[in-house]
């Protein structure tokens, strides 16, 4: 039976600017059901990349609940949410974000030393290994990410989010850096990789056809999240 | 712990790369840590030196000495019963040549007994090994023997064989002096050392010390029998056979080692001041560093945070790179602290007649290390928590380039405040525990805790004003100004860091100057170059007559003096004061017998009463006195109180009218200046100084030795210069090491414009984007620098000066205080230029950024 991945009720963020008072989200209510694909579309400055943000447990929403993955975040202190995260999410960024000195194969065996899932070093090596055979890297385990493409940077990116086989895969404009091809082939190996592994997605993105290979459409406007009119069309 | 070890794995994977970054860490730690190492190993060196070699030190298991007279037969009899004794006789007095060539030499005499020395050799090249001094030193056909130092030679213009006269004894130059084994414990001596028998010393027995004060003192060091225990034992047997007689002083080697090394103590606790200074101002180049460590690396940290890693790994995570990094710095700092100690300890044993062979001293590399370990501790652990408190979320926004601080609250969690404290306090402890001076270890915290709060405060003050100022017409200054008060600006850090190292700086310079003028006076520049005594009027101006005549003098003054004993001070004898303890050396050798006093209707020209009033011109009532405060102050004397003056075998009462402060270099003065008719009763003469003018000194006292063969001429000048010879050796030590200190000042400096070199690219690169030529950038750069540097000049002056101000008058440290104009000036102008010739330096590469290529990077 398919249960909720993510239930937000009247999710609110607010920032202070300066002196001001900025309202970011507004009263988003919205669910993601395990193993579905949902992309947020809108306009720069509507507030995805908050929404992300504010669903990874990067950032409180000021009022209103959030529930990822069963577990109520709005309240949880910034320890309890890193374990959270460690144990539930994978997040894909647009900029990579792979830690320089380490190799790709260190960067996605980081994701599982830090998940402290009680593995061996080796086991851990071996697993991330797997990982990146599976995104079709498993000549480039030794290269330091200066030596990997941007494609390939991402896709080590993808290993590292998906070797902990996260319940909810976190994904900002993944292809922003990439280029139209290149962007196509991550998407679709994030998508059958989430596939694979039963792990929601949530997927930031501007790209309208990139969006449309979700199984669902959100739009972001002005805070307000509010269903695509247009019927998603499954990847 | 496995756990733990998983994340300091992880760490040092994440270490790898380019190590660059850390340059500034490791200079900054490397040297705080070896001028510690190297202090504290040179101090401990010396000190156990004395202490190991003190038998040979002093000469003897035991030594009794006297200033009045040699021992009686009973006397020796008792020394000789304890066991071999020695006899030496130290005085002054002069050489004159025997070629009337009118060459003279003040010699520092070292009469000794055949038994002499009791351990250790006298070293000279024609002492043949085996053969004792007094083979060279007997007498043959008529003639003495001397081993002298080998400048006499030169001054009066012989060679060895060569012969001359002492006091009218005929003595024949037989050996070049090197050294005598107890050198190091006879301190600063006025002239040059000649060796001699105590026969030949003795030959001419109606001569008189040339000055008071040029004490003869009679020594006896004895060799302990085995049966007499060790000192410990036969010390207090042998002080209690002569208590009777006060005027036997009984030292045990550790007494009179103790007191040298004392003496070295106080300059290795100052160098250890210094050497703290230097890794306290590196400890802001630490933090500077770490600081822009994690600048560099905050999306590396926020993007462990998205994976799910704790504050706590994270803190562990950094905690183990700058770890193993600053242990790698301290490390390197101990190995150049030890090569370096290991190179001047036989060259500062040369300079202190001490032996000090190159060695390794293991306690003094482990308070280096303790002191580095705390020093990184302390300054890299707020950047570190700063790291273990950075958001993940921004790896979805646009920030800045720099690290936010901690919220005021934050800085109170117990897990902030409690490991800087116990850091802190740790230092602390070990400064006291290395210097065993708590006030001055004290008094140094607090000044560096002000210090920092100060310049804390201050960065903060200056940006909130210029906020406040209203747009300049001056587009450069506008801009300066912005540069300084805009979000992210290093002005706050670089004002601590210039104003810190620069404050360091002048609190080391302030001190080192004022040591050295309170142990030197204005010597080189005031001192006469020649003092006569007992001169009779007529004497006086026939000197001045012939002075003038030889246009070699540029001043010559002259005082009436008289010979006088203080015998009581307010009723009590003056032998019963002068051995306490608490009294000082000056005060204790006023009491000692007959000095020199002068009386005078009015207040010397560079005198400054402290108490009570100068009598007027035209006195003539009961006898009063001046005084010097000090000294009165050290016997207990004040305005009003009686002294008791006894001359010529009669005694009379003053009254204390007024305490001076004077220096005794700066004029003709006197421990006692009596007011008029207080000694006219008394056959009074003149005391005479001479300053001859540069260069033309040995010329006057040939011509004066000619003119007037029978009477002394002191070579004063000529004495205090090589004291300050030695003390100027004393003091390079002191400025190598305050230089390290400056070194570091510098690097921390270039580590702050570096971590700054980021934002600037940025501002570069968007100024010339909007069309600013590299001169217009330049000049807001160096304006904008010139203004910090001036800041944080005048706050580092006020805060050196107070701090040296502090250390002199509440850490006890004997030493006079002022401060140098020029100096400071000197300092302010300095720290300007090199805050913009470093700001310059590490800005050029950003001004020679192409936009495209930053913009481009930039994404």
């Amino acid at each position: 039976m398919s249960v909720p991945v993510i239930e937000t009720d009247k999710a609110n963020l607010e920032l202070m600017s300066g002196k001001s008072l900025l309202h970011i989200l507004k009263d988003v209510t919205f669910k993601v059901m395990s193993g579905e694909v949902t992309a947020v579309v809108g306009p720069s400055g509507s507030g995805k990349t908050s929404l992300l943000m504010i669903l990874g447990g990067l950032e409180r929403a000021s009022s209103g609940k959030v529930v990822v993955a069963g577990q109520d975040i709005s309240t949880a202190n910034e320890d309890q949410l890193a374990i959270f995260r460690r144990k539930n999410l994978g997040i894909l960024f647009q900029n990579f974000h792979l830690i320089p000195s380490m190799s790709a194969l260190e960067n996605v065996a980081l994701a599982l030393e830090i998940a402290e899932t009680g593995e061996s070093f080796r086991e851990i090596r071996e697993r991330a290994a797997a990982a990146l055979n599976e995104v079709g890297l498993g000549d480039r385990l030794t290269h330091l990410p200066s030596a990997l493409s941007g494609g390939e940077q991402q896709r080590v990116g993808l290993a590292r989010a998906m070797v902990t086989d996260p319940r909810l895969l976190l994904a900002d404009e993944p292809t922003g850096n990439l280029d139209q091809d290149t962007g196509a082939m991550v998407i679709d190996l994030m998508f059958n990789l989430a596939r694979k592994k039963g792990a929601a997605i949530l997927l930031i993105t501007h790209d309208r056809s990139l969006a449309a290979k979700a199984d669902r459409m959100l739009s972001m406007n002005h805070g307000h999240l509010t269903e695509n009119v247009k019927e998603a069309v499954p990847a | 712990m496995s756990r733990l070890a998983n994340w300091m794995r992880v760490a040092l994977v994440d270490l790898r790369g380019d190590l660059r970054r850390f340059g500034i860490l490791l200079a900054c730690l490397a040297l705080g840590t070896a001028t510690i190492a190297g202090v504290s190993s040179v101090g401990d060196a010396l000190k156990d030196a004395i202490l190991r070699d003190a038998n040979t030190l002093l000469g003897g298991d035991l030594q009794v000495n006297r200033a009045d007279r040699r021992a009686n037969p009973d006397e020796l009899a008792y020394l000789q019963s304890l066991g071999q004794v020695t006899e030496t006789i130290s005085s002054n007095s002069r050489a004159d040549a025997m070629d009337n060539s009118g060459n003279t030499a003040f010699l520092d005499i070292y009469a000794v007994d055949g038994n002499y020395p009791l351990y250790g050799h006298v070293v000279s090249p024609e002492l043949k090994a085996g053969q004792r001094p007094s083979d060279l030193l007997a007498e043959k056909d008529g003639v003495y023997g001397a081993i002298v130092d080998p400048v006499i030679l030169d001054r009066l213009g012989i060679q060895l064989g060569g012969h001359f006269l002492v006091n009218g004894t005929e003595f024949e130059a037989r050996g070049e002096l090197v050294s005598l084994p107890n050198s190091a414990l006879r301190g600063l001596h006025l002239g040059l050392t000649a060796l001699m028998s105590i026969e030949g010393e003795q030959a001419n027995p109606n001569t008189r010390p040339p000055l008071p004060g040029l004490l003869t003192q009679y020594s006896y060091k004895i060799k302990l029998n085995p049966d007499q225990g060790d000192y410990t034992i036969a010390q207090p047997k042998v002080a209690a056979h002569f208590a009777a007689d006060p005027e036997w002083k009984v030292q045990s080697p550790y007494d009179a080692a103790g007191t040298l090394a004392r003496f070295y103590d106080l300059f290795v606790r100052f160098l250890l001041i210094v050497g703290l200074s230097s890794l306290l101002v590196g400890g802001v180049g630490i933090s500077n560093a770490v600081t822009a460590y994690i600048q560099e690396r905050q999306r590396a940290i926020a993007t462990l945070r998205s994976l799910g890693a704790t504050g706590p790994r994270i803190l562990v995570h950094f905690f183990t790179q700058v770890g193993i990094m600053s242990l790698v710095g301290i490390v390197i700092g101990l190995v150049i602290g030890a090569a370096l100690t290991a190179a001047a300890l036989p060259v500062l044993g040369r300079i202190l007649a001490v032996d000090l062979p190159p060695a390794v001293e293991w306690p003094a590399l482990g308070t280096a290390l303790l002191f580095g370990v705390l020093a990184a501790f302390a300054f890299s652990y707020l950047p570190l928590v700063r790291a273990e408190k950075l958001k993940p979320a921004m790896l979805f926004r646009t920030v800045g380039t720099s690290v936010q601080n901690l919220r005021t609250r934050e800085y109170l969690d117990p897990w902030v405040v409690l490991p800087l404290l116990i850091s802190g306090l740790g230092i602390f402890g070990l400064a006291w525990w290395s210097t065993k001076d708590f006030n001055l270890v004290f008094y140094y915290a607090i000044g560096v805790i002000g210090a920092f709060v100060l310049l804390s405060l201050a960065g903060r003050l200056l940006q909130f004003v210029l906020r406040l100022v209203p747009p300049l017409p001056s587009k450069t200054l506008r801009n300066a100004f912005r540069g300084i008060y805009r979000p992210g600006s290093p002005a706050p850090v670089v004002i601590m860091s210039l104003g810190l190292g620069l404050a360091m700086l002048l609190v080391i310079v302030i001190l080192s100057v004022n040591l050295r003028e309170q142990l030197l006076g204005q010597v080189t520049k005031d001192a006469p170059t020649f003092v006569a005594t007992d001169m009779f009027d007529d004497e006086i101006v026939d000197l001045q007559n012939f002075l003038q005549s030889t246009g070699m003098v540029t001043d010559f003054k002259h005082s009436p003096m008289i010979r006088a004993a203080i015998t009581k001070v307010n009723g009590v004898p003056s032998e019963n004061i002068r051995n306490r303890k608490e009294i000082s050396g000056e005060a204790a050798y006023m009491l000692t017998g007959e000095i020199l006093m002068t009386w005078r209707p009015d207040l010397p020209v560079d005198s400054t009463i402290t108490s009570g009033a100068w009598w007027p011109q035209d006195y003539d009532g009961p006898p009063l006195v001046s005084m010097r405060d000090k000294d009165a102050e050290s016997v207990g004397l004040k305005v009003g109180d009686k002294i008791e003056l006894t001359l010529f075998g009669e005694s009379f009462e003053a009254t204390v009218a007024n305490l001076r402060d004077f220096q005794f270099q700066t004029g003709l003065n006197f421990l006692v200046t009596a007011s008029p008719h207080t000694f006219d009763d008394f056959p009074g003469t003149n005391l005479a100084t001479i300053k001859a003018a540069e260069g033309h000194e040995k010329d006057v006292e040939r011509a004066l030795a000619r003119k007037y063969p029978d009477i002394t001429f002191l070579p004063v000048g000529e004495a205090l210069n090589q004291g300050a010879e030695i003390l100027g050796q004393l003091s390079t030590a002191v400025n190598i090491v305050g230089g390290l200190a400056v070194v570091n000042g510098l690097l921390v400096l270039a580590g702050t414009m570096a971590a700054g070199r980021k934002q600037r690219e940025a501002d570069a690169v968007v100024n010339k984007v909007l069309g600013s030529t590299r001169t217009d950038v330049i000049k807001v750069f160096a304006l904008e620098y010139a203004l910090l540097g001036g800041f944080a000049a005048l706050l580092a002056t006020c805060v050196g000066i107070a701090g040296a101000y502090t250390i002199v008058n509440k850490a006890q440290m004997d030493v006079g205080f002022g401060v140098d104009p020029r100096l400071v000036l000197g300092v302010l102008v300095g720290s300007i230029a090199l805050t913009i010739l470093t700001g310059a330096a590490t800005t050029w590469s950003a001004l020679s950024t192409k936009p495209a290529q930053y913009l481009r990077a930039l994404g």
